[in-house]
């Protein structure tokens, strides 16, 4: 117990103590989202010969995971808006980084493998059911439709909900949902002013990170981030996520009642 | 074992609950801490246990900087809040998966306060009523046998009966090394519990004394016995008038918390000259 920063046997026992207090509440969260993939997946099949498009699957995996991963994140720092629950979560014997770690791990970490172990599992037993050979399961690491930017999509994501589930007491995902749209909006309005200026105003769809049509007399022409840069973006979504993250961890640890 | 140096602590910048509050408490106390609603009281509580941070002055906890929270002092310390949550687990699971962050806990002794209080240890805490489920945070508390026990208004929510039996298990708990602070504004919960008043009011301490050097000090009489000299205090109710004064010639009274403390916030000079002589 001489460790005051990280002790793996504190923090074991924090998992377990979490994990026997709220597996009930997620298993019955997992069972919904199933159940509600289910029955579209069946809609989707029954209207398709008992075919599941890759882009259809591709389309809720998307959704579901973005969606019910922000409501769960948001979710899982709720305890600390609440002044009887977080009494009881801030005096438990463990440090601010074991307490931390246990959220970030449910929320993202098994979240995601629960998350998408069950949709692959709805796809398969929806599949089964008609049982027409042209349904295929989604390659998650397709290079065609790149499923797995969803997933990097995520973990940006994830970094906001939480910071949001820390910082805001009450209506958490609402007023991240607020803060992440109006930020969006100046963004967009910011990236309007530079490219107007850097292209004298002959562009159109310019979209931050992504590229913007260049108009030049009648004819127009995209342009794109390359590969490299592309990676270079990525790099810098993933930074400012460990960044959101600490931030978050650093507010868990400054937080009164 | 607890210093408060020169504490000042507001909820909004320019209206501080308290201004250069100093304290100092010791183990093998049990501190009633009284004040009326909204003094402070879960405020302060709150300051020593790390769940708000001072705006200016500094606490010493067991050695320890409460507001970092680390580890090696929330396994020294028990707080039971005024209002609790308790999650959907049973009883005896609870202990099962919190007993272990404190090195100290006695599931034995736990259990026996259980029984004592009457409660099931199969229950599912969510569904106890109010009172029950604070006697399973007061059996916890004590059987985690932290150095310090902080309870805020403990007896709200429990019966008479249950408030008797709360005295005597809690004044069975006490050790040489352990420090128990009870806040409450129901001041007669504490009687024959105590054996330190902390009594704050208007952003001060008006008073931190030991019922010994009160009653050392200050006579609680009638106003037939006190027969009017040296009577610092006097209280009409139902069946005639309660008195303080002082204790000039070595006599033995039982404190009367209720009467001390209402003498206290209404003119506190008079007898804290007395008790500081």
């Amino acid at each position: 117990m001489a460790n005051n920063f990280f002790s793996f046997n504190r923090f074991t026992m924090l998992f377990a103590k979490h994990t026997q207090e709220h597996y009930k509440a997620y298993l019955m969260s997992l069972g919904v989202i199933s159940g509600i993939l289910t029955l579209l997946f069946a809609f989707i099949a029954y209207n398709n010969n008992g075919v599941i498009g890759q882009v259809s699957q591709l389309i809720l995996f998307s959704t579901f995971l973005l969606i019910a991963g922000a409501i769960f994140t948001s979710m899982i720092f709720a305890d600390l808006g609440d002044k009887k629950k977080a009494i009881q979560t801030l005096m438990l014997p463990a440090s601010y980084v074991e307490k931390f770690l246990v959220s970030w791990i449910y929320s993202l970490i098994i979240f995601l493998i629960c998350f998408i172990g069950a949709f692959y599992l709805v796809v398969f037993i929806v599949s089964s059911i008609w049982g027409n050979p042209e349904s295929k399961l989604m390659d998650l690491f397709s290079e065609d439709l790149k499923p797995y930017r969803i997933i990097g999509f995520y973990i940006i994501l994830h970094s906001i909900t939480l910071i949001g589930a820390i910082y805001f007491e009450r209506l958490h995902f609402v007023k991240t949902g607020f803060v992440f749209f109006v930020f969006l909006v100046l963004l967009s309005i910011l990236n309007q002013f530079i490219t107007y200026f850097l292209f004298d105003g002959k562009f159109s769809k310019a979209v931050p990170f992504i590229g913007l049509q260049v108009i030049e007399g009648e004819n127009s022409w995209p342009i794109r981030l390359n590969e490299n840069a592309d990676m270079l973006t990525s790099l810098m979504f993933f930074t400012v996520a460990i960044v959101f993250w600490i931030c978050a961890l650093f507010k868990l640890k400054e937080k009164e009642i | 074992m607890i210093t408060v140096s020169n504490l000042t602590f507001g909820y909004k910048k320019g209206r501080p609950l308290f201004e250069n509050l100093s304290l100092y408490l010791e183990e093998g106390h049990i501190y009633g801490l009284l004040g009326k609603n909204g003094a402070g009281k879960s405020t302060l509580l709150k300051n020593l246990a790390g769940l708000v941070f001072p705006q200016e002055g500094e606490l010493d906890v067991n050695g320890h900087n409460p507001s970092q929270r680390r580890p090696s002092f929330l396994s020294q310390l028990f707080f039971i809040p005024e209002e609790l949550f308790m999650p959907a687990i049973t009883v005896r699971g609870y202990v099962k998966n919190t007993a272990h962050f404190y090195p100290q806990f006695d599931r034995e002794q736990f259990e026996n306060i259980l029984l004592e209080f009457n409660v099931p240890a199969d229950q599912v805490m969510s569904r106890l009523s109010f009172g029950q489920q604070k006697k399973v945070m007061i059996a916890f508390g004590l059987a985690s046998n932290t150095s310090l026990l902080i309870m805020d208004e403990p007896t709200n929510g429990l019966d008479i009966p249950s408030k008797v039996q709360f005295r005597k298990i809690i004044a069975s708990a006490l050790t040489e090394d352990r420090c128990i602070i009870i806040s409450t504004h129901q001041v007669r919960d504490l009687d024959s519990l105590i054996d330190q008043v902390i009594v704050l009011h208007e952003r001060e301490i008006l008073l931190n004394k030991s019922l010994d050097e009160i009653s050392d000090k200050l006579l609680f009489l009638t106003s037939s016995e006190a027969n009017g000299r040296n009577v610092v205090y006097a209280e009409e109710n139902m069946i005639g008038t309660n008195t303080i004064a002082e204790n000039l010639y070595q006599k033995f009274s039982r404190v009367d918390m209720e009467l001390l403390f209402n003498a206290i916030i209404n003119n506190h000079k008079p007898l804290t000259e007395i008790l500081n002589r």
